[in-house]
């Protein structure tokens, strides 16, 4: 029963449980399911995933670091199945990074390859020697067509203060011509830039480009250096233009110094500039040709193409490089490799090393194998190999460098200079080095003489002797202080040495070199040197401007002279040009000066002090010549004089006279202002005429009739012709009635003239020739009229004069 | 051959630029085109058998926006102070560039142009600002980029005071 009992039992739960739980069952089946069914999870992290990616990458990077392994892994069996499909989608980012990386590495091999290649190329260098031949055109041209890097065309040497050019050379000297208008816009556009950017004066462009022209500028104190250069120049250029201008600054130092415009003394600048130009020409102008940038590009390409197909063979080439590191390694003397393992990216060594062997580590740098992934495990060994027992015993005896140790079998040899203390205790220590067994000292020389030793340190010169007695050495002779000094401190290495007795003479010293001074320049009694302790040669008192002159040039030639002062040195020739003053008394704009007994006279002075000078001055002693170039006084009341009595101005006006302008205020008729203004010039000393605030005051039509009723004309007998004089008045006549008629219009001129009975044609004659005339001067008919009068008396000279009248409405 | 630099100073537009045109070239424009910076010729003159190499620094106008840099001044041998003769406020820049001159680059010979001397109506400097300007010791000339009225005396002037000081 209780079998049977328990059976119904249970399925009588059942069915309760399924009564009961029926829903609740079927879920849970299903979770179970869920649960074990791998499947199913994936379904379901699968819709989750995305979300949970995000929310974990927005916490932290934790998941990054996570997949970086999978993600690296799975690239690299992606690359080992097909690299296509990777290399595609890289090729954009790729592309222009190699690009770039390969445009640089052009740019910069370019230059250091070519100069390399340069010399190489010796075919190309025939070719273009054929070419020379060919052509008849000089080799170098040839080159440098072929070849042209850069090129200075120009050179400017720019004084800087005033910008004006002292020398200029040209490859093509059609370039001469506005070079010194370059000059001045080059410091121009440097003042300009200077002034826009408000940088420091001292920091001034360096250069200018334009399309293939460049201009280099360099500065020096007084001077600017500029080249116009085509191409690129080399860096070097810079260094070679500063040390040119030192050179200039310190040979035309003085010229420089009084620069006042004359360019002359610079003439021989060419000397130092001209290498700048003949220099690049042949060492730097250089270029490869055409095709060399292509066989670079080539290797490069070559390179590249090399490098990915490294990429894929990547595994395999480490491991054949870290190979030959061994092997490397193995051939290294003092170095035994026993084993070599690769396990997990890391490389094993283990081996036996000598501990003045290479070390391993420096090998490794030479290669591109990374230090991380080696493990070493040396043990040191002393090894046996020749260079190994040489190497240790050099390393023990520490031999001084006189010593020169080598091997024989294992017999170490000695030779060159030793002293005895190391030799014994080389001779005690060197059995006891692994490897060898005895010692040959035969070609050890002995050690030298404390004489001779000092004399190899100090190096005397042959003037310099050296006397050693006991433990005192003297030096005497002549020599620099630099060498003195020199000997002083290794003197002193000497311990043997007590006492030292300088008897040296400096020749650097400023007594040696005043001594010289005075041997050299010979200076009369009336001068006195002197010298600084900064060896500057100064002169003092009176002397000859000769001997100046002369000690000028002989003071270059004594050395260690630094600078030299004369200004102290008074002419003696200043006496006689105190009597000369003295005599003549110039005034004081005027200036004398005395050189190689000429008397020179500049300034202005008065026409009588020029004459008397003239005369007395030659007879002055100690004068040959009198050069007078005083100019004469400008007497300003004695122009003004000169030109009242020229012009004549009436009395409203007044004349005033001061530095070349003559003004005039007040008022004047036209006529006298138009004639002043032609005749001014006529009158020396006046440079302008200045009569803007004169006041033009018209002449009363009165006054003009009164200057026109005075005029008359009187004709030869019989005769009708107008002479010169005629034409004069008639001119007169004319000038006047025009002015008249400014002031009124209708004014009438009346021709007038007296004559006999018997003269009547002649008179007609004559009255035409007159109208004629005034017709000339732009009179016309209708204005003029003719009047004539008879008289009785026989043979009166026949007499017309002229009379001014106004028609009708004139009141 | 001896260079000297020259500068020509003066306000804007008072013919700094013609009166170096008309001793240059002889030429003459009415055409006003202002100088930026600076524009330098040259000139070869002779004075007393001497032949010195001018250069000349026609500068830009000074108003008050833009004032003569020294710079442009540094190692000039003389100037020509330009005055326009038709506005006389122009004397007054006139004065205040010589005065810097003075102070920064010292006493260099100069001679005063009162140019455009040729428009006679327009002219505007009286006696008494004449009086004023020749206070200053300097020659005076009346000048004419049009005309060419002593333009070149005045360089020939400027010449020989530089080399005949
Ligand atoms: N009538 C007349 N006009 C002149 C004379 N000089 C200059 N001009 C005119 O004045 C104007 C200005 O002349 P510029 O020579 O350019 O003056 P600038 O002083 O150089 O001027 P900036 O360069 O601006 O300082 C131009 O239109 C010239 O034609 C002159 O003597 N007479
Ligand atoms: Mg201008």
């Amino acid at each position: 029963m209780s079998n049977d009992a328990t059976q119904q039992h249970e399925e009588a739960m059942q069915a309760l449980r399924r009564l009961l739980f029926e829903q609740e069952s079927t879920r849970i089946d299903r979770l179970e399911e869920l649960l074990n069914n791998q499947e199913l999870h994936a379904q379901e992290i699968a819709k989750i995933l995305a979300e949970a990616v995000q929310i974990r990458s927005r916490s932290d990077n934790k998941l990054g670091q996570a997949l970086t392994p999978a993600v690296e892994e799975a690239l690299k069996t992606s690359i080992a199945r097909n690299p296509q499909p990777l290399s595609d989608a890289l090729f954009p980012v790729m592309g222009p990074a190699i690009r770039k990386a390969i445009q640089s590495s052009i740019a910069s091999m370019l230059q250091s390859m070519n100069q390399t290649l340069e010399h190489s190329f010796s075919a190309q260098g025939l070719r273009w020697r054929w070419d020379a031949i060919r052509t008849g055109k000089p080799f170098a041209e040839i080159v440098l067509l072929n070849t042209l890097n850069y090129r200075i065309e120009q050179i400017f040497l720019i004084h800087k203060e005033t910008s004006l050019l002292l020398k200029h050379i040209a490859l093509d000297p059609s370039h001469h011509e506005d070079a010194d208008v370059v000059s001045s816009m080059l410091t121009a556009v440097q003042d300009f830039i200077n002034d826009s950017f408000s940088s420091s004066e001292n920091q001034g462009i360096e250069s200018l480009r334009m399309g293939d022209l460049q201009v280099l500028i360099e500065q020096g104190p007084d001077v600017v250096l500029a080249l116009v250069c085509r191409g690129n120049p080399l860096l070097s250029l810079r260094e070679t233009m500063q040390t040119t201008i030192e050179d200039i600054q310190h040979e035309f130092h003085e010229s420089l110094q009084n620069f006042e415009g004359e360019t002359q003394p610079f003439e021989t600048t060419d000397l130092i500039l001209s290498p700048l130009l003949v220099a690049d020409y042949q060492n730097k102008t250089k270029k490869g040709s055409a095709f060399k940038p292509l066989l670079i590009l080539a290797a490069i390409m070559a390179t590249i193409i090399a490098w990915s197909a490294w990429g894929y063979k990547q595994q395999a080439e480490l491991k054949a490089q870290w190979e030959s590191y061994v092997q490397q390694l193995s051939d290294e003397p003092g170095i035994i490799i026993t084993q070599f393992q690769h396990h997990h990216d890391k490389y094993i060594l283990t081996g036996l090393r000598d501990p003045l062997s290479h070390d391993p580590l420096d090998i490794l740098q030479k290669t591109t194998l990374p230090q991380a992934q080696l493990e070493l495990t040396l043990q040191p060994y002393l090894s046996l190999e020749p260079p190994f027992i040489l190497k240790r015993a050099t390393h023990i005896l520490n031999p001084p460098p006189s010593m020169t140790l080598s091997l024989q079998g294992e017999t170490l040899m000695l030779s060159g200079q030793a002293s005895k203390a190391w030799l014994k205790q080389a001779l005690d220590k060197a059995p006891l080095i692994a490897g060898i067994t005895d010692v040959d000292t035969r070609s050890i020389i002995p050690e030298l003489s404390l004489f001779e030793r000092i004399r190899a340190v100090l190096k005397p010169d042959s003037g310099i002797q050296m006397k050693l007695e006991q433990d005192t050495l003297t030096l005497s002779g002549k020599t620099s202080s630099d060498w003195a000094k020199y000997a002083q401190q290794h003197i002193q290495k000497f311990p043997q040495i007590k006492q030292y007795q300088n008897k040296l003479t400096l020749i650097d010293s400023p007594n040696y070199v005043l001594k010289q001074a005075y041997k050299a320049l010979r200076p009369p009694q009336s001068i006195r040197l002197r010298i600084t302790p900064k060896m500057k040669l100064i002169a003092r008192g009176s002397a000859t401007d000769t001997w100046m002159n002369q000690a000028k040039q002989k003071v270059k030639n004594i050395a260690y002279i630094s600078a030299y002062d004369d200004q102290g040195v008074s002419l003696s020739d200043d006496i006689i040009l105190q009597r000369a003053i003295k005599a003549l008394q110039p005034p004081q704009t005027v200036q004398l000066s005395l050189s190689n007994q000429t008397l020179l006279a500049t300034g202005e002075a008065k026409q009588d002090w020029i004459d008397i000078a003239n005369e007395q001055a030659i007879q002055l002693e100690g004068i040959d010549r009198f050069d007078n170039q005083v100019a004469t006084w400008i007497d300003e009341d004695a122009i003004l004089a000169a030109a009242i009595k020229r012009l004549q101005p009436p009395s409203s006006v007044s004349l005033s006279f001061s530095h070349g302008i003559l003004s005039a205020t007040g008022s004047a008729t036209g006529a006298w202002i138009s004639q002043a203004q032609e005749q001014f010039v006529l009158v020396d000393g006046v440079h302008s005429f200045y009569s803007n605030s004169l006041k033009n005051t018209a002449e009363g039509w009165t006054d003009i009739q009164k200057r026109i009723n005075n005029i008359n004309i009187i004709f030869p007998n019989s005769i009708a012709k107008v002479s010169p004089d005629i034409q004069k008045e008639i001119t007169m006549a004319a000038f006047l009635f025009k002015q008249a008629q400014t002031t009124e219009s209708k004014s009438q001129l009346h021709i007038k003239s007296l004559h006999s009975n018997t003269a009547n044609f002649i008179t007609f004659l004559r009255l035409k020739a007159i109208q004629k005339e005034l017709e000339k001067h732009g009179i016309a008919s209708q204005h003029i009229k003719v009047i004539s009068y008879k008289t009785d008396a026989e043979n009166t000279s026949q007499v017309i004069h002229f009379a001014l009248e106004v028609k009708s409405n004139r009141p | 051959m001896i260079q000297k630099k020259i500068c020509i100073l003066g306000a804007a537009g008072v013919g700094k630029t013609s009166l170096t045109a008309q001793f240059v070239y002889s030429k003459f424009s009415e055409k006003y085109l202002s100088t930026m910076g600076v524009k330098i010729d040259k000139k070869v003159v002779t004075v007393d058998d001497t032949s010195v190499n001018l250069m000349i620094w026609d500068i830009h106008g000074e108003d008050k926006y833009k004032k003569i840099t020294n710079s442009y001044l540094r190692g000039s041998a003389g100037i020509l102070t330009v005055i326009d003769g038709t506005r006389a406020e122009t004397i007054q820049t006139a004065y205040e560039i010589l005065e810097r001159v003075h102070r920064d680059i010292g006493k260099i010979p100069n001679i005063f142009l009162l140019n455009k001397h040729d428009l006679s109506d327009a002219w505007d400097i009286n006696e008494q600002a004449l009086a004023e300007l020749k206070k200053y010791g300097n020659p005076i000339y009346t000048t004419s980029a049009k005309t060419g009225e002593h333009v070149d005396s005045s360089f020939q002037k400027l010449t020989k005071m530089l080399i005949k000081p």
